[in-house]
């Protein structure tokens, strides 16, 4: 008998225990298996053997592929605009550094968002679906063009038979009941960055007078969340050794009425300050698998949780998703700077090491080519060799070019338990995966 | 493809993509067939022979039945219905003998397809030739019957065979092919042969399918065919939360399933034996044609409409942990469906014996006592069943080591709920009006009872919980529904002695007995309690062989409680139980 846990270290499956029995991943494809005991034994044989054996063993129709390719000179579909570069609040962690990057606060000219738009719509063809992001600094600090953006991408997008998707990132303070309308009118997705409950929250993202922001923000968000139908509102909470009661974040936000919460944990920041470290990960781990407990009970009664983490990984679990990337920065997406600039993300704004172009002359493709084929998660150590490499993607890239890769065991045991909250969930409420069960839930409104 | 012999299942999607199912399609694994008057029948062999001869497919032509007349011999036999020569994979191989098939079936292709009256006029096998004819000493020799010829064929062996074909209606012109019988199945791994396409071994099965649907006996339907349901209710019928008829009459109409008059108004109760229904029910042709009218049944109850299913019990909230489950369970539900199955038994007792009824004077009273006994008891024993799964649950939940104890769960409670909110003392009455109101006011659907077993059952969802044991709950939450109905039947059935005089003449004069005047039966039932309990505890502590003795022993106490009591009730004496 072999235990799936001692298992051989292979790249390629990855055993693993659950309450029914013992399964495998295999990295191509991300498919999960369900074994017996002996499946599971030949299956452990067979990963130190190769990949014709594993394949062999289980049935498969196709090889297992080695690795994933990069996708060649792959089409544009996402931009986020850096409406402004300037922001109201003074967050310690921000990776934008108060919203100006580094540099000198500024506003993105009309000029340069028109231009970015069209540079969007440029190749669409019919039937595309196109995603615009307004980001900052706080991008509610240049409504005017942000707003003028939206109205200009809704003309292209109809002029060419395509659909125009809108989200925006905000601290919620400069909220107003208009932005609620027009975000309404839209069907924006609207992501609140709020860090915790009360004076969790503003501790850690306080006005640039030091004053805590969460009261302004919640008063100007709640009016947003009661007229919502089209539009969705998460909170997306930023984790730091300083909030890491995720549970009573979770539920304290579900309280008030989002129907998701998110929560991405720093990893890096410019100052330093914030970032989690190794014993904090352990915290972290801990309290993401307390909350995944709790979605998978409300979900096996049927009802919503807004854990957006656990949903969309459960979602992606059961589809199978698996990425050479960790997103599509530099791929399909690139991040606007207010003075033009494109770049492989949001992140990497006024960043040299991610420069791809202009939105007068487009993404250079030579350089997104070359960043293709170095960000390929196949082409990453020790991401090469890891079973969850597909699941992960390597890493957010801004965070690993700065940092390494200091979360990866937090990764492994996420991706671990989620594994097994899959096999649980689609035994015992496989509706959930027709989407017949509240996932996330609109159903709370 | 499939080396390994264990079994794997494919859990998500790109896995289920991915994942070439070993062996047979699973419609022919014995476990999956459709059962049938045959079992065995789960694909129809002829289809197997009608590719007898590779990259040949034939029909076989015959008449409607055996006894039908022989009007048209010409058409009977094995017609060619076409070749097949570039999708059979048994003629694709450069082997010798495949390639001189191969290539005798393209030269042959043309002058095949150039008719439609090509037939299998004989075979040859290990040098025996088989004719197609019937040899006929006075007149012709005339084509056999498709099915006969389907059955020579049935005796070729695996190996080289030669067939002729000759042409029907055109000249006598003869094309000799030199091949093989087909191996059907892999010889090793007994896969079907390839060139089979999907649903091709299952097509004809139709109509012995529908009329086996009808003739069979249930037990080879037990998911899917009823013989008795409720019939739909229609929307000016007052319906029960649980969707059943609030009329009790409409609620007990049993009605065929398979009745051939499906209107309402000539509903009536299906007879208690398959014979008697027979000639009520489609018959074998009308069920070919019409089986469509049969309606979807859900908990017993005819859907004809879009299902509605009733109100959600999942919304229950669960218990935070498994020691307030246990607790439920140890300290509410088995006490209370104890408490209940003795108010049942006493009830029982308080009724007269049908003999007793005969002396009556009521043309039907020795059935109706009879009946409400019987239902009586039936119940009774149903809450000792639960009292069983409420013990069992525990003990499930101790050997999952979720609680740290088990002890046996065999006390009466000394309360229940009233069906109305709120709470009554457990009483031992004679079954009078009073007494059954109480009884369908606890049982009635989506009340008491079964909200009581909503928490248990949202808490043991749970995946920390065994599976065995929401299986079990379900159960027990699904039985009560039945309860009530009888108890409004029972309602029914005593309407008749309404404003008699003297009044519940089906009653025995019974009062409480103390402790002493019912002491033998107090014995039994003490001692019933104690072989219980250490029956429950071996089997709690997984040792069955042991605990067996003791629950059977109980159950054989059961018995002689009913005598003992039903001797004490003559006497007018109630046995105290508390």
């Amino acid at each position: 008998m072999i235990n799936a846990s001692l298992s051989v270290a292979s790249a390629d499956v990855h055993l693993f225990d659950t309450e029914f029995g013992p399964h495998a991943l295999l990295a191509d494809a991300s498919q999960i298996f369900a074994l017996d005991a002996q499946s599971r034994d030949e299956l452990a044989r067979a990963a130190g053997l190769g990949r014709e054996a594993v394949r062999a063993v289980i049935g498969l129709s196709r090889p297992l592929a080695s690795a994933m390719e990069a996708p060649r000179d792959p089409p544009l579909r996402s931009l986020s605009l850096a409406v402004a570069q300037a922001c109201n609040l003074g967050c310690s962690y921000c990776y934008a550094q108060e919203g100006s990057f580094g540099g000198k606060a500024r506003d993105m000219a009309w000029r340069t968002a028109e231009a970015a738009v069209r540079r969007l719509f440029a190749d669409a063809a019919a039937g595309d679906r196109l995603h615009i992001s307004f980001l900052g600094g706080e991008p509610l600090a240049a409504r005017e063009v942000l707003r003028d953006a939206t109205d200009l991408a809704v003309a292209l997008a109809q002029e060419k038979g395509a659909t125009a998707a809108f989200s925006i990132t905000t601290n919620g303070t400069l909220l107003r009941p208009d932005d609620g309308e027009f975000f309404e009118r839209h069907g924006f997705s609207v992501t609140v960055s709020l860090d915790g409950i009360g004076a969790v929250h503003d501790r850690l993202r306080p006005f640039k007078n030091g004053r805590g922001s969460y009261a302004r923000a919640i008063e100007n968000v709640l009016p947003l969340l009661a007229m919502r139908r089209r539009m969705q509102i998460s909170a997306r909470v930023t984790v730091t050794p300083d909030n890491l009661d995720l549970r009573e974040t979770l539920d304290g936000f579900a309280d008030l009425g989002f129907a998701s919460v998110g929560f991405s944990p720093v990893l890096r920041s410019p100052t330093g300050r914030s970032e989690l470290s190794e014993p904090d990960f352990e915290v972290l781990l801990g309290q993401m698998i307390t909350c995944g407990r709790e979605f998978e009970r409300r979900i096996a009664q049927g009802r919503p949780y807004p854990f957006a983490n656990m949903h969309s990984a459960m979602r992606e679990i059961h589809r199978g998703t698996h990425r050479p990337y960790p997103c599509g920065a530099g791929a399909g997406y690139f991040g606007v700077s207010a003075e033009g600039g494109m770049f492989a993300c949001h992140r990497f704004v006024d960043d040299e090491a991610g420069a791809m172009g202009h939105v007068e002359t487009g993404v250079d493709r030579a350089r997104q080519r070359q960043w293709l084929e170095e960000r390929l998660v196949d082409r990453q150590e020790p991401c090469r060799s890891c079973w969850a490499r597909y699941l992960c993607g390597g890493g957010c890239h801004h965070e690993v070019i700065a940092r390494g890769r200091p979360a990866c065991d937090y990764i492994r045991g996420w991706l671990e338990y989620c594994l097994q909250a899959y096999v649980r969930l689609s035994v015992l409420r496989p509706d959930y995966f027709d989407g017949r069960t509240a996932p996330d839930a609109t159903a709370l409104s | 493809m499939h080396n390994g012999s264990g079994k794997i299942f494919p859990r998500n999607l790109t896995a289920r993509a991915a994942y070439q199912v070993p062996g047979n399609p699973v419609v022919t694994r014995l476990e999956d067939v459709v059962a049938n008057c045959y079992p065995g029948l789960e694909l129809d062999v002829r289809n197997f022979d009608r590719r007898f001869f590779p990259g040949l497919v034939f029909e076989f032509v015959a008449r409607q039945d055996n006894t039908a007349s022989y009007k048209e011999p010409n058409r009977y036999g094995a017609w060619l219905h076409y070749v097949d020569v570039l999708m059979d994979p048994d003629v694709q191989s450069e082997a010798p003998e495949v390639k001189k098939l191969r290539i005798d079936l393209l030269l042959n292709a043309g002058t095949l397809a150039a008719h439609d009256d090509w037939y299998l006029e004989w075979v040859e096998q290990k040098g025996k030739r088989l004719s197609m004819r019937h040899h006929n000493p006075d007149n012709p020799d005339y084509p056999l019957d498709g099915l006969y010829v389907w059955r020579l064929l049935r005796g070729l062996e695996p190996g080289p065979l030669t067939i002729g074909l000759r042409r029907r209606e055109g000249d006598d012109s003869e094309i000799v092919l030199e091949g093989w019988r087909r191996n059907f199945v892999d010889p090793v791994t007994g896969v079907i042969s390839g060139a089979y396409q999907p649903g091709e071994l299952l097509q004809s099965l139709c109509s012995p399918w529908q009329h086996d649907f009808r003739d069979c006996s249930c037990m080879y339907w037990a998911a899917n065919h009823p013989d008795v349901v409720f019939q739909e209710l229609g929307p000016d019928d007052e319906k029960l939360p649980n969707g059943q008829a609030a009329d009790p009459l409409l609620a007990n109409l049993r009605v065929d399933w398979l009745r051939s008059d499906r209107s309402r108004d000539a509903t009536a109760a299906a007879e208690n034996t398959i014979a008697k229904n027979r000639p009520y029910q489609f018959d074998h042709f009308q069920i070919n044609q019409e089986w469509q009218r049969l309606n979807v049944v859900v908990r017993d109850q005819e859907i004809d409409q879009v299902y509605a299913p009733p109100p959600d019990k999942d919304k229950a909230e669960p218990f935070d942990t498994p020691e307030q489950l246990a607790k439920e369970l140890r300290e509410k539900l088995g006490p209370m469906e104890m408490a209940l199955a003795l108010e049942y038994v006493y009830a029982r007792f308080s009724l007269l014996s049908p003999e007793q009824a005969d002396h009556s004077g009521w043309p039907t009273m020795r059935d109706d006592v009879a009946f409400i006994r019987g239902v009586l008891m039936i119940i009774a024993s149903c809450e000792m069943q639960h009292l069983r799964w409420v013990n069992e649950l525990l003990w499930i939940l101790h050997n999952a080591k979720l609680i740290s104890s088990y002890a046996p769960v065999l006390h009466p409670a000394k309360t229940l709920p009233d069906g109305k909110r709120g709470w009554r003392n457990a009483v031992l009455s004679p079954l009078t009006p009073d007494t059954l109101t109480r009884f369908i006011d606890i049982e009635r659907p989506s009340g008491v009872l079964d909200g009581a077993y909503a928490r248990v059952i949202a808490t043991l969802r749970l995946p920390i919980y065994p599976k065995l044991a929401i299986e079990l709950a379900e159960r027990i939450d699904s039985d009560g529904i039945d309860h009530y109905s009888k108890f409004c039947e029972v309602e029914v059935a005593l309407k008749t002695y309404r404003g008699a005089n003297p009044a519940l003449p089906y009653l025995r004069e019974i009062a409480v007995g103390t402790p002493n005047e019912a002491k033998d039966a107090l014995k039994v039932y003490h001692e019933i309690l104690r072989l219980l309990g250490n029956g429950y505890t071996d089997y709690a502590r997984d040792q069955l062989e042991e605990g067996a003795p003791f629950v059977m022993a109980a159950r054989a106490k059961m018995n002689e409680l009913l005598t003992v009591g039903e001797a004490l009730a003559l006497r007018g004496i109630g046995i105290p139980f508390w």
